[in-house]
Protein backbone atom coordinates (compact mmCIF):
# COMPACT_ATOMS: atom_id res chain seq x y z
CA UNK A 1 0.00 0.00 0.00
CA UNK A 2 2.95 2.52 1.04
CA UNK A 3 4.18 1.94 -2.39
CA UNK A 4 1.49 2.66 -4.28
CA UNK A 5 0.53 5.48 -1.87
CA UNK A 6 4.08 6.84 -2.53
CA UNK A 7 4.30 6.35 -6.48
CA UNK A 8 0.47 8.33 -6.64
CA UNK A 9 2.11 11.25 -4.13
CA UNK A 10 5.43 11.72 -7.11
CA UNK A 11 2.68 11.32 -9.82
CA UNK A 12 0.39 14.50 -7.86
CA UNK A 13 4.00 16.50 -7.48
CA UNK A 14 4.88 15.99 -10.85
CA UNK A 15 1.40 16.66 -12.23
CA UNK A 16 1.56 19.88 -9.54
CA UNK A 17 5.08 20.98 -10.70
CA UNK A 18 3.26 21.19 -14.47
CA UNK A 19 1.46 23.58 -12.85
CA UNK A 20 4.13 26.04 -12.12
CA UNK A 21 4.43 29.65 -13.04
CA UNK A 22 6.59 30.76 -16.14
CA UNK A 23 9.81 31.16 -15.13
CA UNK A 24 10.03 34.51 -17.71
CA UNK A 25 7.63 36.23 -16.01
CA UNK A 26 9.43 35.28 -12.52
CA UNK A 27 12.26 36.86 -13.95
CA UNK A 28 11.04 39.67 -15.26
CA UNK A 29 9.52 41.12 -12.24
CA UNK A 30 13.38 40.77 -10.28
CA UNK A 31 14.54 44.21 -11.39
CA UNK A 32 11.43 45.67 -9.85
CA UNK A 33 11.27 43.63 -6.91
CA UNK A 34 15.44 44.28 -6.07
CA UNK A 35 14.97 48.25 -6.60
CA UNK A 36 12.27 48.09 -4.45
CA UNK A 37 14.32 45.93 -1.67
CA UNK A 38 17.02 48.57 -2.19
CA UNK A 39 14.82 51.30 -1.55
CA UNK A 40 13.48 49.65 1.57
CA UNK A 41 17.04 49.13 2.41
CA UNK A 42 18.05 52.69 2.48
CA UNK A 43 15.43 52.98 5.49
CA UNK A 44 15.55 49.73 6.91
CA UNK A 45 16.68 50.68 10.29
CA UNK A 46 14.70 53.51 10.67
CA UNK A 47 11.45 51.76 9.60
CA UNK A 48 12.75 48.77 12.07
CA UNK A 49 13.07 51.56 15.14
CA UNK A 50 9.68 52.48 13.73
CA UNK A 51 8.35 49.78 14.10
CA UNK A 52 9.24 48.51 17.24
CA UNK A 53 7.85 52.13 18.68
CA UNK A 54 4.84 50.95 16.70
CA UNK A 55 4.79 47.93 18.54
CA UNK A 56 4.81 49.70 22.24
CA UNK A 57 2.49 52.71 21.45
CA UNK A 58 0.59 51.47 18.26
CA UNK A 59 -2.90 50.92 20.12
CA UNK A 60 -3.08 54.33 22.04
CA UNK A 61 -2.84 55.74 18.30
CA UNK A 62 -5.21 53.28 16.64
CA UNK A 63 -7.86 54.28 19.66
CA UNK A 64 -7.60 57.97 17.55
CA UNK A 65 -6.79 57.30 14.14
CA UNK A 66 -6.46 61.06 13.94
CA UNK A 67 -3.50 60.70 16.03
CA UNK A 68 -0.11 61.68 13.96
CA UNK A 69 3.24 59.30 14.17
CA UNK A 70 3.87 58.04 17.27
CA UNK A 71 5.02 60.85 19.43
CA UNK A 72 7.49 59.04 21.49
CA UNK A 73 9.30 58.24 18.22
CA UNK A 74 12.78 59.57 18.37
CA UNK A 75 12.98 62.52 16.59
CA UNK A 76 16.05 61.45 14.62
CA UNK A 77 14.47 58.21 13.67
CA UNK A 78 12.93 58.97 9.95
CA UNK A 79 9.30 57.30 10.19
CA UNK A 80 8.31 55.48 7.17
CA UNK A 81 5.25 56.08 5.10
CA UNK A 82 4.59 52.59 5.86
CA UNK A 83 3.43 50.75 7.83
CA UNK A 84 -0.15 52.10 7.86
CA UNK A 85 -2.55 51.93 10.12
CA UNK A 86 -4.62 48.32 9.89
CA UNK A 87 -7.96 49.94 8.55
CA UNK A 88 -10.80 48.14 7.38
CA UNK A 89 -11.65 50.34 3.99
CA UNK A 90 -14.23 48.07 2.54
CA UNK A 91 -16.93 46.08 3.69
CA UNK A 92 -20.04 43.77 2.51
CA UNK A 93 -23.39 45.35 3.21
CA UNK A 94 -24.32 42.10 2.88
CA UNK A 95 -23.67 38.39 4.24
CA UNK A 96 -25.80 35.16 3.90
CA UNK A 97 -28.03 34.55 6.45
CA UNK A 98 -26.67 32.30 9.53
CA UNK A 99 -23.23 34.35 9.31
CA UNK A 100 -21.90 36.15 12.03
CA UNK A 101 -18.61 37.97 12.13
CA UNK A 102 -16.72 36.71 14.54
CA UNK A 103 -12.74 37.54 14.09
CA UNK A 104 -11.07 41.14 13.26
CA UNK A 105 -7.47 40.20 12.33
CA UNK A 106 -4.34 42.89 11.41
CA UNK A 107 -0.95 42.18 10.22
CA UNK A 108 1.87 44.80 9.88
CA UNK A 109 5.50 44.57 8.55
CA UNK A 110 7.81 47.04 7.76
CA UNK A 111 6.28 47.67 4.66
CA UNK A 112 2.80 46.44 4.85
CA UNK A 113 -0.40 47.00 6.93
CA UNK A 114 -3.72 45.48 6.47
CA UNK A 115 -7.05 44.35 8.29
CA UNK A 116 -9.39 41.32 7.41
CA UNK A 117 -12.62 40.49 8.88
CA UNK A 118 -13.68 37.07 8.80
CA UNK A 119 -17.50 35.92 9.36
CA UNK A 120 -18.54 31.89 10.56
CA UNK A 121 -21.27 30.18 10.94
CA UNK A 122 -20.34 28.18 14.05
CA UNK A 123 -18.91 30.15 17.02
CA UNK A 124 -15.27 29.47 16.66
CA UNK A 125 -14.59 29.69 20.67
CA UNK A 126 -12.44 30.91 23.17
CA UNK A 127 -9.14 30.01 24.68
CA UNK A 128 -6.94 29.32 21.67
CA UNK A 129 -5.83 31.34 18.75
CA UNK A 130 -8.77 31.56 15.74
CA UNK A 131 -7.98 29.20 12.85
CA UNK A 132 -7.45 31.13 10.15
CA UNK A 133 -9.62 28.20 7.94
CA UNK A 134 -12.81 27.75 9.50
CA UNK A 135 -15.66 26.26 7.64
CA UNK A 136 -18.06 27.57 6.78
CA UNK A 137 -16.35 31.29 6.41
CA UNK A 138 -16.36 33.87 4.39
CA UNK A 139 -13.25 36.32 4.73
CA UNK A 140 -12.18 39.20 3.54
CA UNK A 141 -8.67 40.67 2.94
CA UNK A 142 -8.20 43.95 1.07
CA UNK A 143 -4.09 45.01 0.06
CA UNK A 144 -2.56 47.29 -2.41
CA UNK A 145 -2.86 46.76 -5.78
CA UNK A 146 1.04 47.05 -6.26
CA UNK A 147 1.73 44.15 -3.17
CA UNK A 148 -0.21 41.86 -5.89
CA UNK A 149 2.90 39.47 -7.25
CA UNK A 150 0.49 38.07 -10.32
CA UNK A 151 -2.94 37.40 -11.06
CA UNK A 152 -4.45 34.22 -10.49
CA UNK A 153 -5.86 32.05 -12.79
CA UNK A 154 -9.46 31.17 -12.59
CA UNK A 155 -12.68 32.28 -14.63
CA UNK A 156 -13.71 35.96 -15.26
CA UNK A 157 -16.51 37.25 -13.05
CA UNK A 158 -18.44 40.80 -12.75
CA UNK A 159 -18.51 42.64 -9.82
CA UNK A 160 -20.27 45.69 -10.22
CA UNK A 161 -18.83 46.06 -14.13
CA UNK A 162 -15.23 44.94 -12.88
CA UNK A 163 -13.78 41.96 -14.17
CA UNK A 164 -12.74 39.58 -11.08
CA UNK A 165 -11.28 36.33 -11.34
CA UNK A 166 -13.05 33.96 -9.35
CA UNK A 167 -11.02 30.00 -8.61
CA UNK A 168 -13.62 27.62 -7.53
CA UNK A 169 -12.73 24.28 -6.07
CA UNK A 170 -13.72 21.22 -3.90
CA UNK A 171 -12.76 23.08 -0.68
CA UNK A 172 -13.75 26.95 -1.04
CA UNK A 173 -13.46 29.25 -3.71
CA UNK A 174 -12.30 32.65 -3.78
CA UNK A 175 -12.71 36.34 -5.64
CA UNK A 176 -10.16 38.91 -6.11
CA UNK A 177 -11.21 42.06 -7.99
CA UNK A 178 -9.93 45.51 -8.15
CA UNK A 179 -12.49 47.63 -5.71
CA UNK A 180 -10.94 50.86 -6.33
CA UNK A 181 -8.12 52.02 -8.34
CA UNK A 182 -5.53 51.21 -5.66
CA UNK A 183 -6.59 48.32 -3.77
CA UNK A 184 -7.65 44.78 -4.79
CA UNK A 185 -10.43 42.36 -2.62
CA UNK A 186 -10.14 39.13 -1.72
CA UNK A 187 -13.26 37.05 -0.81
CA UNK A 188 -12.50 33.77 0.25
CA UNK A 189 -15.54 31.60 1.30
CA UNK A 190 -16.43 28.28 2.18
CA UNK A 191 -19.72 26.20 2.34
CA UNK A 192 -21.15 29.12 0.54
CA UNK A 193 -22.69 29.17 -2.96
CA UNK A 194 -21.54 30.59 -6.07
CA UNK A 195 -24.37 33.14 -5.98
CA UNK A 196 -24.01 34.16 -2.42
CA UNK A 197 -20.15 35.13 -3.24
CA UNK A 198 -21.08 37.09 -5.99
CA UNK A 199 -23.73 38.72 -4.18
CA UNK A 200 -21.17 39.42 -1.02
CA UNK A 201 -19.32 40.45 -3.33
CA UNK A 202 -21.11 43.19 -5.25
CA UNK A 203 -22.37 44.40 -1.48
CA UNK A 204 -18.71 45.87 -0.79
CA UNK A 205 -18.38 49.27 -0.26
CA UNK A 206 -15.90 51.77 0.90
CA UNK A 207 -15.73 51.94 4.97
CA UNK A 208 -13.12 52.94 7.32
CA UNK A 209 -13.03 51.16 10.75
CA UNK A 210 -9.57 50.83 12.66
CA UNK A 211 -8.94 47.62 13.99
CA UNK A 212 -6.69 48.18 16.82
CA UNK A 213 -4.42 45.52 18.27
CA UNK A 214 -5.74 44.14 21.46
CA UNK A 215 -2.99 43.78 23.60
CA UNK A 216 0.80 45.18 23.86
CA UNK A 217 3.96 44.31 24.96
CA UNK A 218 5.84 47.15 26.32
CA UNK A 219 9.12 45.38 26.09
CA UNK A 220 10.74 43.02 23.55
CA UNK A 221 14.25 41.20 23.48
CA UNK A 222 14.85 42.76 19.68
CA UNK A 223 12.68 45.10 17.05
CA UNK A 224 9.53 42.91 15.98
CA UNK A 225 9.88 41.90 12.15
CA UNK A 226 6.01 41.46 12.03
CA UNK A 227 2.82 41.36 13.92
CA UNK A 228 0.17 39.93 13.84
CA UNK A 229 -3.31 40.06 15.78
CA UNK A 230 -6.74 39.43 16.13
CA UNK A 231 -9.82 39.71 18.81
CA UNK A 232 -11.81 36.61 17.94
CA UNK A 233 -14.84 35.19 20.13
CA UNK A 234 -18.34 34.10 20.36
CA UNK A 235 -20.20 36.95 21.65
CA UNK A 236 -18.98 40.60 22.65
CA UNK A 237 -18.03 39.43 26.13
CA UNK A 238 -16.71 36.04 25.19
CA UNK A 239 -13.53 36.62 23.35
CA UNK A 240 -10.09 35.73 22.66
CA UNK A 241 -7.31 38.67 22.24
CA UNK A 242 -4.54 37.77 20.29
CA UNK A 243 -0.59 39.15 19.11
CA UNK A 244 1.66 37.12 17.19
CA UNK A 245 5.04 39.08 17.30
CA UNK A 246 7.60 37.73 15.20
CA UNK A 247 11.37 38.63 15.86
CA UNK A 248 14.06 37.50 13.35
CA UNK A 249 16.67 35.12 14.02
CA UNK A 250 15.51 34.92 18.13
CA UNK A 251 11.62 33.14 17.37
CA UNK A 252 7.79 33.97 17.58
CA UNK A 253 5.95 34.86 20.77
CA UNK A 254 1.92 34.38 20.74
CA UNK A 255 0.14 36.49 23.46
CA UNK A 256 -3.76 35.05 24.20
CA UNK A 257 -5.64 36.71 26.61
CA UNK A 258 -9.12 34.65 26.86
CA UNK A 259 -11.36 33.08 29.33
CA UNK A 260 -9.85 29.75 28.87
CA UNK A 261 -5.75 28.39 27.96
CA UNK A 262 -5.00 25.52 26.58
CA UNK A 263 -1.79 25.39 27.99
CA UNK A 264 -0.65 22.47 29.80
CA UNK A 265 -2.10 22.16 33.47
CA UNK A 266 1.02 21.63 34.62
CA UNK A 267 4.12 23.86 35.42
CA UNK A 268 6.45 25.94 37.76
CA UNK A 269 5.13 28.60 39.64
CA UNK A 270 6.96 31.67 38.90
CA UNK A 271 6.43 35.21 39.97
CA UNK A 272 5.61 37.84 37.50
CA UNK A 273 5.60 41.23 38.10
CA UNK A 274 3.62 41.18 41.49
CA UNK A 275 1.72 38.57 40.27
CA UNK A 276 2.39 34.47 40.80
CA UNK A 277 1.93 32.70 37.16
CA UNK A 278 3.48 29.35 35.95
CA UNK A 279 6.14 28.15 33.58
CA UNK A 280 5.38 24.71 31.46
CA UNK A 281 6.37 23.96 27.98
CA UNK A 282 5.26 21.48 25.44
CA UNK A 283 5.71 20.62 21.12
CA UNK A 284 4.93 23.79 19.01
CA UNK A 285 2.23 21.28 16.67
CA UNK A 286 3.20 23.44 13.32
CA UNK A 287 7.03 23.68 13.92
CA UNK A 288 7.81 20.50 16.08
CA UNK A 289 9.74 22.72 18.26
CA UNK A 290 9.67 23.00 21.78
CA UNK A 291 7.89 26.16 23.03
CA UNK A 292 8.15 27.68 26.39
CA UNK A 293 5.12 28.85 27.85
CA UNK A 294 3.90 30.83 30.41
CA UNK A 295 0.55 30.98 32.05
CA UNK A 296 -0.44 33.87 34.68
CA UNK A 297 -4.31 35.12 35.40
CA UNK A 298 -4.03 38.35 37.34
CA UNK A 299 -6.17 38.79 40.36
CA UNK A 300 -9.79 40.09 39.63
CA UNK A 301 -9.76 39.22 36.37
CA UNK A 302 -11.82 36.48 34.71
CA UNK A 303 -9.28 36.26 31.49
CA UNK A 304 -5.63 34.35 31.59
CA UNK A 305 -3.24 35.47 30.02
CA UNK A 306 -0.83 32.99 28.01
CA UNK A 307 2.67 33.72 26.01
CA UNK A 308 3.73 30.70 23.63
CA UNK A 309 7.05 31.18 22.66
CA UNK A 310 8.94 29.46 20.00
CA UNK A 311 12.36 30.04 19.16
CA UNK A 312 14.02 30.16 15.55
CA UNK A 313 16.40 27.67 14.55
CA UNK A 314 19.47 27.71 16.81
CA UNK A 315 17.81 30.36 18.85
CA UNK A 316 17.35 30.44 22.79
CA UNK A 317 16.07 32.94 24.86
CA UNK A 318 16.30 32.45 28.84
CA UNK A 319 13.73 32.59 31.23
CA UNK A 320 14.03 36.01 32.96
CA UNK A 321 14.17 37.52 29.27
CA UNK A 322 10.77 35.46 28.89
CA UNK A 323 9.54 36.16 32.22
CA UNK A 324 9.94 40.18 31.59
CA UNK A 325 8.07 40.30 28.80
CA UNK A 326 5.28 38.66 30.13
CA UNK A 327 5.23 41.14 32.99
CA UNK A 328 5.57 43.97 30.60
CA UNK A 329 1.86 42.32 28.06
CA UNK A 330 -0.43 45.41 28.69
CA UNK A 331 -3.84 43.54 28.68
CA UNK A 332 -6.04 46.43 29.40
CA UNK A 333 -5.92 47.61 26.06
CA UNK A 334 -9.18 45.40 24.51
CA UNK A 335 -10.39 47.35 21.69
CA UNK A 336 -14.17 47.69 21.15
CA UNK A 337 -15.68 44.05 21.20
CA UNK A 338 -19.28 45.34 20.37
CA UNK A 339 -19.12 43.70 16.65
CA UNK A 340 -18.56 40.09 17.79
CA UNK A 341 -21.07 37.36 16.62
CA UNK A 342 -23.43 40.51 14.66
CA UNK B 1 28.86 30.29 -10.96
CA UNK B 2 27.50 34.37 -11.44
CA UNK B 3 23.74 34.47 -9.95
CA UNK B 4 22.79 35.06 -13.89
CA UNK B 5 24.40 31.99 -14.47
CA UNK B 6 22.68 30.25 -11.98
CA UNK B 7 19.23 32.27 -13.16
CA UNK B 8 19.54 31.11 -16.51
CA UNK B 9 20.37 27.60 -15.83
CA UNK B 10 18.52 26.60 -12.99
CA UNK B 11 15.24 29.14 -12.29
CA UNK B 12 13.28 26.35 -14.47
CA UNK B 13 13.78 23.84 -12.14
CA UNK B 14 13.76 26.30 -9.32
CA UNK B 15 10.02 27.54 -9.69
CA UNK B 16 8.88 24.12 -10.28
CA UNK B 17 10.46 23.47 -6.84
CA UNK B 18 8.86 26.00 -4.97
CA UNK B 19 5.13 25.14 -6.64
CA UNK B 20 5.40 21.36 -4.72
CA UNK B 21 6.46 22.91 -1.55
CA UNK B 22 3.92 25.46 -1.26
CA UNK B 23 1.41 23.27 -3.54
CA UNK B 24 0.36 27.35 -4.82
CA UNK B 25 1.83 28.51 -7.94
CA UNK B 26 0.68 32.21 -7.24
CA UNK B 27 2.61 31.87 -3.81
CA UNK B 28 5.70 29.40 -5.31
CA UNK B 29 6.25 32.57 -7.69
CA UNK B 30 6.00 35.06 -4.36
CA UNK B 31 8.53 33.16 -2.69
CA UNK B 32 10.89 32.39 -5.45
CA UNK B 33 10.98 36.35 -5.96
CA UNK B 34 11.78 37.29 -2.69
CA UNK B 35 14.27 34.48 -2.02
CA UNK B 36 16.35 35.32 -5.33
CA UNK B 37 16.38 39.14 -4.73
CA UNK B 38 17.72 38.04 -1.26
CA UNK B 39 20.42 35.88 -2.46
CA UNK B 40 21.66 38.06 -5.46
CA UNK B 41 22.77 40.77 -2.58
CA UNK B 42 24.36 37.94 -0.73
CA UNK B 43 25.46 35.90 -4.07
CA UNK B 44 29.40 36.31 -3.65
CA UNK B 45 29.59 34.28 -0.42
CA UNK B 46 26.51 31.97 -1.96
CA UNK B 47 28.12 31.58 -5.22
CA UNK B 48 31.48 30.43 -3.25
CA UNK B 49 29.59 27.40 -1.85
CA UNK B 50 30.07 23.78 -3.19
CA UNK B 51 26.35 23.57 -3.75
CA UNK B 52 24.77 26.77 -3.88
CA UNK B 53 21.25 25.26 -5.59
CA UNK B 54 21.03 23.81 -2.16
CA UNK B 55 21.49 26.82 -0.67
CA UNK B 56 19.05 28.36 -2.24
CA UNK B 57 16.19 25.24 -2.34
CA UNK B 58 16.58 25.37 1.50
CA UNK B 59 16.17 29.68 1.36
CA UNK B 60 12.47 28.33 -0.22
CA UNK B 61 11.51 25.97 2.14
CA UNK B 62 12.48 28.43 5.01
CA UNK B 63 10.53 31.43 3.35
CA UNK B 64 7.33 29.21 2.52
CA UNK B 65 7.71 28.11 6.46
CA UNK B 66 8.19 31.11 7.67
CA UNK B 67 5.73 32.98 9.87
CA UNK B 68 4.80 35.83 7.14
CA UNK B 69 4.34 32.54 4.86
CA UNK B 70 2.83 30.27 7.01
CA UNK B 71 0.01 32.69 7.49
CA UNK B 72 -0.09 33.01 3.88
CA UNK B 73 -0.27 29.31 3.87
CA UNK B 74 -2.71 28.58 6.41
CA UNK B 75 -5.31 30.89 4.73
CA UNK B 76 -4.98 28.49 1.43
CA UNK B 77 -8.22 26.74 1.42
CA UNK B 78 -8.63 23.07 0.92
CA UNK B 79 -9.11 22.80 -2.96
CA UNK B 80 -7.72 26.41 -3.52
CA UNK B 81 -4.58 25.38 -4.96
CA UNK B 82 -6.12 23.26 -6.94
CA UNK B 83 -7.81 25.53 -9.74
CA UNK B 84 -6.71 22.30 -12.10
CA UNK B 85 -8.37 22.07 -15.43
CA UNK B 86 -10.58 18.93 -15.11
CA UNK B 87 -8.96 16.27 -17.19
CA UNK B 88 -10.60 13.13 -19.28
CA UNK B 89 -10.33 9.30 -17.25
CA UNK B 90 -9.60 7.05 -19.83
CA UNK B 91 -8.08 5.06 -17.14
CA UNK B 92 -9.10 5.80 -13.73
CA UNK B 93 -5.54 6.70 -12.80
CA UNK B 94 -6.27 10.34 -13.51
CA UNK B 95 -8.79 10.52 -10.57
CA UNK B 96 -6.76 9.14 -7.73
CA UNK B 97 -3.60 11.66 -9.32
CA UNK B 98 -6.25 14.70 -8.85
CA UNK B 99 -7.51 13.17 -6.01
CA UNK B 100 -4.21 13.27 -4.72
CA UNK B 101 -3.50 16.68 -6.17
CA UNK B 102 -6.61 17.73 -3.87
CA UNK B 103 -5.46 16.06 -0.85
CA UNK B 104 -1.74 16.96 -0.79
CA UNK B 105 -3.44 20.74 -0.65
CA UNK B 106 -5.16 20.38 2.52
CA UNK B 107 -2.48 18.91 4.50
CA UNK B 108 -0.45 21.87 6.67
CA UNK B 109 1.81 23.75 5.12
CA UNK B 110 5.23 21.48 7.36
CA UNK B 111 3.44 18.29 6.15
CA UNK B 112 3.07 19.81 2.59
CA UNK B 113 6.68 20.85 2.64
CA UNK B 114 8.01 17.27 4.43
CA UNK B 115 6.76 15.34 1.54
CA UNK B 116 7.83 17.43 -1.25
CA UNK B 117 11.28 17.13 0.33
CA UNK B 118 10.89 13.38 0.68
CA UNK B 119 9.38 12.37 -2.54
CA UNK B 120 10.05 15.10 -5.11
CA UNK B 121 13.43 16.19 -3.89
CA UNK B 122 14.17 12.41 -2.80
CA UNK B 123 15.91 13.33 0.23
CA UNK B 124 16.11 11.26 3.33
CA UNK B 125 14.67 12.36 6.67
CA UNK B 126 18.40 13.03 8.26
CA UNK B 127 19.01 15.45 5.20
CA UNK B 128 14.86 16.72 5.81
CA UNK B 129 15.63 17.39 9.12
CA UNK B 130 18.93 19.43 8.21
CA UNK B 131 16.82 21.46 5.92
CA UNK B 132 14.28 22.47 8.14
CA UNK B 133 16.12 22.92 10.92
CA UNK B 134 14.57 20.09 13.09
CA UNK B 135 14.97 16.47 14.67
CA UNK B 136 14.69 13.67 12.61
CA UNK B 137 12.22 12.07 14.97
CA UNK B 138 10.01 15.05 14.19
CA UNK B 139 10.32 14.71 10.46
CA UNK B 140 9.28 11.22 10.63
CA UNK B 141 6.20 12.22 12.40
CA UNK B 142 5.38 15.28 10.04
CA UNK B 143 6.05 12.76 7.05
CA UNK B 144 3.77 9.68 9.58
CA UNK B 145 0.90 11.75 9.59
CA UNK B 146 1.01 13.23 6.29
CA UNK B 147 0.98 9.22 4.65
CA UNK B 148 -1.97 9.03 6.72
CA UNK B 149 -3.84 11.76 6.20
CA UNK B 150 -3.65 10.96 2.47
CA UNK B 151 -4.36 7.37 2.52
CA UNK B 152 -7.64 7.58 4.96
CA UNK B 153 -9.33 9.06 2.12
CA UNK B 154 -8.22 7.46 -0.52
CA UNK B 155 -8.97 3.50 1.51
CA UNK B 156 -12.37 5.31 2.37
CA UNK B 157 -13.10 6.18 -1.66
CA UNK B 158 -11.93 2.81 -2.42
CA UNK B 159 -14.25 1.00 0.29
CA UNK B 160 -17.49 3.25 -1.24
Amino acid sequence: MNEGLEALVRSAQEERARQAPDPDRVLRALPALAARRRRRRRTGLAALAALAVLAVVLPAVLVDRTTPVPPTAPPSVAVPAEPAVPTLTFRPTWIPPGFKETIRSGFITADEALAMQTWTAQRPGVGRPPRTDPDPAINLGIRRQDRQAAPPSGTPADVNGVTGTLVEAVGGSSLVWAVDATHLATLRARGVSRTDLLRVAASVRHDEVAVPPPLKLDWLPSPPATLQYSLSGDTPVDWNATLVVDVEALGTFTVMLAPTTDAPADGEPVPVGTDMGRVTADTDPVTGRPRQIVVLQPPASRYILTVWFVPAVGATLDRDALLRLVGKADTDLVANSDWIGT
Amino acid sequence: MTFEEFVAVRLAALVRYATVVTWDPHLAEDVVQDVLVRAQARWSRIGSLDEPERYVRRMVVNEFLSWRRRRSARLLHPGEALDLPPQADPTGGYDERDAMVRLIGTLPPRQRAVIALRFYEDLAVEQIADVLGCRVSTVRTHLTRAMEALRSPLMAGERS
